[in-house]
């Protein structure tokens, strides 16, 4: 019979059931045209795995997606193997272990590993709380093999397969030999089971990392101790995170391209300071001040509302939400000026946003490394309607009624 | 043969197995002494979960815990039942579904409702980033039931019975019939199984939330738009359990530090004091603190954090800091705060100074602001010489401190 796993070369989560398969003396073959972001979105993929997401075994029968569950299906292709245990009580242990390295331990390493590379948004309290977890999940994993030298039973089974594959990805990406020494019955069972013949033969070699990937995130330098940050992230992957890669010492920090366009009229700092200091008058003086001063070839000028208003139901999350995005615009704070509405005398509350930012487009690196821009809607103003335009005018004084509805807050960005 | 079931009453976990249980024709008995904080705290649960958590089941062979073990154990106790499929390829889209509902599902809904509900730290985009990749869960499924009745076959699998359990938490707690609407299929089947009598006699009446339970930390209103929020239940050490009708928010009780005898130190006097001072700092601020300091109606405290071996990257250890401060916002009248950030490389120590109204340190602070139980705290004696010193150098960011150099001091008044 012929199998075909569906992934991306690497894949943490298709090892386990190619290690089965080496265990289980099964053939699977693994499609070397995978395209991540290209094969795993057309209709056939899609009617295989409605979420999108890889591993997918395709099988005879039918296809098979969650790669837990794939390596279930080859653990018993065939019976004549003991991956399964050999009673009822060993099975559920196998189980039971199966989803405790899942749930207790990936599921904190990918907490840990996601925001560092930037799959996900990065939070200290977060971050603090999955190191937490997996530490007191290594802590009873430590427990359980400090009378074990397997799982279940004394030979290898489906339990340490997938245990290993989830170790395997703290162990090369966020676990430091400092952190894992405080766990040495892990330590030792995991050298032992990646070094067998069988798990070689999918790992490769296996290290261990020498240091925690910094965060993806840029952040602006404190102005007093003024440090170097990491140089930009790579792109993010669409789906599961991939091993990192040995990152390069800093190099000196690229300018910005927008540094690089020709000389605008406007000088955004004067801008700023009219913004501030205007005190009456606002739309005779400030107002009048801003079309005066607007360059519609250095700079455009943009409106945002918020994808997902409907969830909008308490007005202090709906606040905070806004002020987070904001605090993240910081490392843009040179190139851009910004008015955040959030409108509504009661929930749902909208928000609606106006941006103005240098350049004729939004600017690459913000759509790039602040993560809350996918979450609005962006549209380019067309001065030349006096609809807009009159609309950014409301905007940047706060007009209330907006759009017929009372204003909650006003936030400014400058 | 006897099964007990370790577990405190209605835990979601336990219920996978138990309807499992009526499906499989076996006899489950839970333990009726069940404490949860007390037994599974005991040497002999953990010998039989080392984590101590909920919930596990003692069968005549050994223990099992993780609930979805546990149901596929119940699940094959009695071989004569449709559970498992009747094939290798429907077993595997069974086992399939299990995770997806675990991993897509549960994982998603844990992540909003657990931080509304106080059990983790809230985070905005973090809550954000759970509801976009629930809604892409729900949305898988529901297109798979657009065209089943069942996840797999044509009768009620271990997966339905796995998937019930999960979405029964999520509609009980987090999914209003607004967010639900946009999985049509999804809402059929929920109500349809969970009126299965198998899982009624589990579940009971299953019900939908009218909302989304709000986030319980307290925050200082705005000042030109001041709204009362809801107060929050004291939070259960283990598992999350199902929000409880959250009643109308009572007018705001007053805080326990306005009820104190007063005090002749001003608070406001020393933040300004402090502020204001722009030069002799130690012989005109210093002086004036302990000029002004009521041992009898404040208390002063040194904290460390527990886990300075993580603090290798200067901004990320810059940022728990700063971060801890806008959250102790809700103390600001009750409490000046300094914390210093030591060492000129990593790993970074932080250290703080608190003073605080009152005798020890408020419980409403310690309850709400979950950072403080990331530090050491000790009560600064002032009959020490050593120690008032050691206050002074820290209100004055003394550099270096203790042989160190400062990264930062961060100041809260």
């Amino acid at each position: 019979m012929a199998l075909v796993l569906h992934t991306y070369k690497g894949n943490k989560s298709a090892e386990k059931a190619l290690i089965a398969a080496e265990y289980v003396g099964v053939q699977i073959d693994v499609p070397s045209d995978f395209q991540m972001g290209v094969t795993n979105k057309t209709p056939a993929f899609l009617k295989m795995n409605p979420i999108g997401k890889v591993p997918v075994l395709e099988t005879p029968e039918g296809s098979v997606f969650e790669s837990n569950a794939i390596a279930r299906y080859v653990s018993r292709l065939n019976g004549d193997n003991s991956l399964n245990g050999s009673s009822l009580i060993e099975y559920a242990q196998i189980e039971q272990w199966i989803d405790f390295s899942s749930l207790e331990i990936y599921a904190s390493i990918l907490r840990w590993f996601g925001p560092r590379m930037g799959f996900m948004p990065y939070s200290a309290p977060a971050e603090e709380g999955a190191i937490s977890t997996l530490k007191r999940a290594l802590d009873a994993l430590n427990t359980h093999l400090t009378s074990n030298t397997y799982l279940v039973g004394h030979s290898i089974t489906l339990a340490d397969i997938i245990t290993v594959c989830n170790l395997n990805l703290g162990f090369a990406t966020v676990m430091t030999k400092k952190f894992t020494s405080e766990f040495p019955h892990v330590e030792r069972y995991f050298w032992t089971v990646v070094n067998q013949p069988n798990f070689t033969k999918v790992l490769g070699d296996v290290k261990q990392t020498e240091a925690v990937p910094p965060i993806a995130s840029k952040k602006a330098a404190q102005p007093a101790k003024p440090k170097e940050e990491p140089k930009k992230k790579e792109a993010p992957v669409a789906e599961a995170p991939k091993l990192a890669e040995e990152e390069e010492a800093p190099k000196p920090k690229a300018k910005n391209p927008l540094d690089l366009l020709p000389p605008s009229p406007m000088v955004l700092d004067d801008w700023k300071r009219l913004y501030s200091n205007t005190k009456s008058n606002f739309r005779e003086v400030a107002i009048k001040g801003f079309w005066d001063m607007y360059d519609p070839e250095g700079y455009s000028l943009w409106f945002c509302d918020y994808k997902y208003n409907d969830e909008n139901m308490v007005s202090f999350v709906t606040l905070n939400k806004v002020g987070g995005f904001l605090q993240r615009m910081d490392l843009a704070r040179k190139y851009s000026f910004g008015k955040m509405l959030i409108c509504g005398s009661e929930g749902p509350f909208k928000v609606k946003g106006l941006w103005l930012f240098r350049g004729p487009e939004i600017p690459k690196f913000i759509m790039d490394e602040v993560y809350d821009m996918e979450l609005y809607e962006w549209t380019k103003v067309d001065i030349s309607d006096e609809a807009q335009k009159e609309r950014v005018s409301q905007m940047i004084e706060d007009a209330e009624p907006f759009e017929g509805e009372a204003l909650l807050d006003a936030k400014c960005f400058k």
